[in-house]
């Protein structure tokens, strides 16, 4: 993401420059956060698992978001990803919980963790379909890491009728290496 | 002579090399080059930023393979966010992970090229040779049209039943498996990328090849690049490791790419007449759902297999068009869809049934288009802007509204865009609907796999970045072999474009040192 796409458009910061409204700081739910979190904090985490609970539900049997380990997957990617980036959307999550930003974007002054299932969906939808090409960015940023981790992950395969990758480790190789050749390719 | 190829692992203290040639970038432009200069005998050293993975090491798994191989970690766009990039970073480049499908390039273009662009040399008889020898060493070939998937079928039939042109693309592969995993690194070698053929051929031949090592800086010193100062970069998280890697060549090439080679210029303040990262080209690219009563299974078989350019030539004032088809796996449908919900796990639930097609704009032909923009922010990282400008939101009009037809044409029960708001349609009266449905960006999925131009080639020291023959234009022992140096893009894949103009450099490039 361009760094300060949401902040050097305005949203965020005013938002934050109203800090000190109490609206602004009204809290929302927590849950705890697994042990070994990289990037998101108790809060972002939080956020994050409630949109992912949302956007992935438990559905005609699928397991929810959460219970599939999604929301701390997300933050494995994001710790893979430029720090710059990654704070970023931690920035963008926090803009979806806060109330004031609820209030001025969807007339809404709850924190996103806080409304009912159905509230979110609207929150959601509010979102992806917002006039701010700035909140459609984040929506689809926000979208695409947790729909990654969910539809990514090898126990959904099934749920969209894939039998998963073909089994090929056992084909003859090719001539990827260079007879003789030094060699050193693990990474760090 | 036998070279090397060393990863962070063993990059634990400071390099600094002397060589011949030093070249940035390990894809179809630096690995093409490489093998040549290694084989003439030069010294070469070659520095790649992504990791070096193989076939015993590639992840078939969508969810590990997109962080490891790909920019930014899978997740590279647009600084608006609305086009995703898809574009590799590992050794072999982009050509690790592409889908294989190979054009020489169109003789249009290379007398548009020559007409507006004051590219000299370039011609279907200059580039022949180029195009032969790369053919052979790449194994690129027709691919048997019965060996074409569902998928890629949907596209063959839709388009017969339309009377319009389609056929078969050429691949560079030999021992296909049909796995469906070219985006992901081949599992068999199969591909006949880079890391299977230039490289080898290269190493074997002396290369020395440092991977994860990101190039900070050219430094210039009396009108001459005197050496490249980079970086070692972990393989988890591209994160510094405070190793420096710093080469002295008597030739530096650019290879990286058509953003990440502007990016390298700008940070390095080479911009001597503001053009460097004016004109990328991104072949934009929507695409179009098709649900089949039948199994499509585009999971696997060759992704990209078949294409049509019945829309190549729309006229003087629009857009052209070629349509393609692309891997339907869950990871990739999923981020690209806009649903969420029930919704959502209703469509995936049918995704073996589901056809995906896609629409390429050939953008940078019309006057006053000039793609977008690479530049650096303040932390040296790439940025790329693209205005959807309203010739090109057309084009996305007109290539949803085409695929549309190809799909129902082809047996589809339903066709669904990738708006927004997905528009649904189930027969050919509804594709009227798409005449007031919003295009641009933020609208709809829009993606790039061909990223093109930034540092363009002409003889104009004015427009363009580097000679026809990809010297720069200000520095004798500066070039640029890689997609940037398009003038406009393709309206073909443009990989052996690119493979060609690298084998036709060796000869100039050599005679550089």
């Amino acid at each position: 993401m361009d760094r300060r796409f949401f902040l050097g458009a305005g949203l965020g910061a005013a938002v934050l420059a109203l800090g000190g409204v109490g609206l602004a700081l009204r809290p929302g739910r927590r849950i705890a956060p697994p042990a070994g979190l990289r990037v998101l904090d108790d809060v972002s985490f939080s956020v994050l698992s409630a949109l992912a609970d949302r956007l992935c539900p438990a559905v005609r049997g699928l397991p929810s978001a959460s219970a599939l380990g999604v929301p701390a997957l997300v933050d494995a990617q994001l710790a893979r990803m430029h720090p710059a980036d990654a704070t970023e959307l931690k920035q963008g999550l926090l803009l979806i919980e806060n109330s004031l930003a609820g209030l001025i974007f969807d007339g809404e002054p709850t924190p996103f963790t806080l409304r009912s299932p159905a509230g979110q969906d609207l929150a959601l939808l509010a979102l992806r379909d917002s006039g701010l090409a700035v909140r459609r960015g984040l929506y689809k940023a926000v979208r695409g890491l947790i729909m990654a981790a969910y539809w990514g992950h090898p126990r959904m395969y099934g749920a969209s009728g894939y039998d998963g990758p073909m089994d090929l480790r056992a084909a003859p190789g090719g001539a990827a290496s260079a007879a003789g050749a030094e060699v050193s390719s693990e990474g760090m | 002579m036998s070279g090397f190829i060393r990863g962070a692992d063993a990059l634990t203290s400071a390099v600094d090399e002397v060589c011949d040639v030093c070249i940035i970038g390990s894809g179809a432009g630096g690995a093409t080059l490489a093998a040549g200069l290694c084989e003439a005998g030069l010294s070469v050293v070659l520095l790649e930023a992504g990791g070096h993975f193989t076939r015993q090491t590639f992840s078939p798994h969508e969810g590990e393979a997109y962080p490891a191989l790909y920019q930014d970690r899978g997740t590279r766009a647009t600084a608006d966010l609305a086009i995703t990039i898809l574009q590799g970073r590992a050794v072999g480049g982009s050509t690790t992970v592409n889908w294989t499908t190979c054009y020489r390039t169109p003789s249009r273009i290379l007398a548009h090229w020559a007409a507006h662009h004051a590219v000299e040399g370039l011609t279907d008889d200059a580039l022949r040779p180029h195009f032969e020898a790369v053919e052979a060493r790449l194994s690129i070939a027709p691919w048997p049209v019965e060996r074409a998937n569902a998928n890629n079928r949907a596209l063959l039939n839709g388009a017969a039943a339309l009377g319009w042109p389609a056929a078969p693309t050429s691949r560079n592969v030999k021992g296909c498996a049909n796995s469906g995993l070219c985006g992901l690194g081949c599992p068999v070698d199969g591909k006949q990328s880079m890391l299977v053929t230039s490289i080898p051929d290269a190493v074997s031949a002396g290369l020395r090849l440092y991977a994860d090592v990101e190039a900070r800086r050219v430094v210039v010193e009396g009108g001459r690049v005197v050496r490249v100062e980079a970086e070692v970069v972990r393989r988890a998280d591209s994160a510094p490791t405070g190793v420096a890697v710093t080469v002295r060549p008597k030739v530096l090439v650019l290879s990286g790419g058509a953003i990440n080679t502007p990016a390298l210029l700008l940070r390095s303040g080479i911009n001597t007449n503001g053009r460097v990262g004016l004109r990328t080209f991104l072949h934009p690219v929507i695409a179009v759902a098709g649900r089949y009563p039948e199994r499509i299974d585009g999971f696997y078989g060759a992704p990209q297999s078949v294409a049509s350019h019945h829309l190549i030539d729309r006229g003087p004032e629009r857009v052209g068009l070629f349509f393609e088809a692309g891997p339907v796996q869950p990871m990739l449908i999923a981020t690209a869809t806009p649903l969420f919900g029930e919704e959502m796990a209703a469509f995936m639930a049918e995704l073996a049934h589901v056809s995906g097609l896609i629409s390429l704009a050939v953008d940078g032909l019309l006057p006053g288009d000039d793609g977008g923009t690479v530049r650096v922010d303040a932390a040296g990282r790439p940025r790329v802007d693209y205005p959807i400008r309203p010739a090109l939101a057309e084009a996305f009009r007109a290539g949803h509204e085409a695929l549309a037809q190809v799909h129902l044409a082809a047996g589809a029960t339903e066709v669904y865009t990738l708006h927004r708001q997905p528009r649904r349609l189930r027969s050919t009266a509804d594709i009227a609907q798409l005449a007031g449905a919003p295009y641009g960006a933020h609208e709809h999925a829009i993606f790039t796999a061909h990223q093109m131009g930034g540092c363009a080639m002409g003889e104009d020291p004015s427009r363009a970045v580097v000679r026809s023959d990809l010297r720069h234009h200000s520095l004798p022992n500066l070039f640029v072999v890689d997609g940037s140096v398009l003038p406009t893009s393709l309206g073909v894949n443009p990989s052996q474009t690119i493979y060609a103009l690298a084998h036709r450099a060796r000869a100039v490039v050599a005679a550089a040192v």
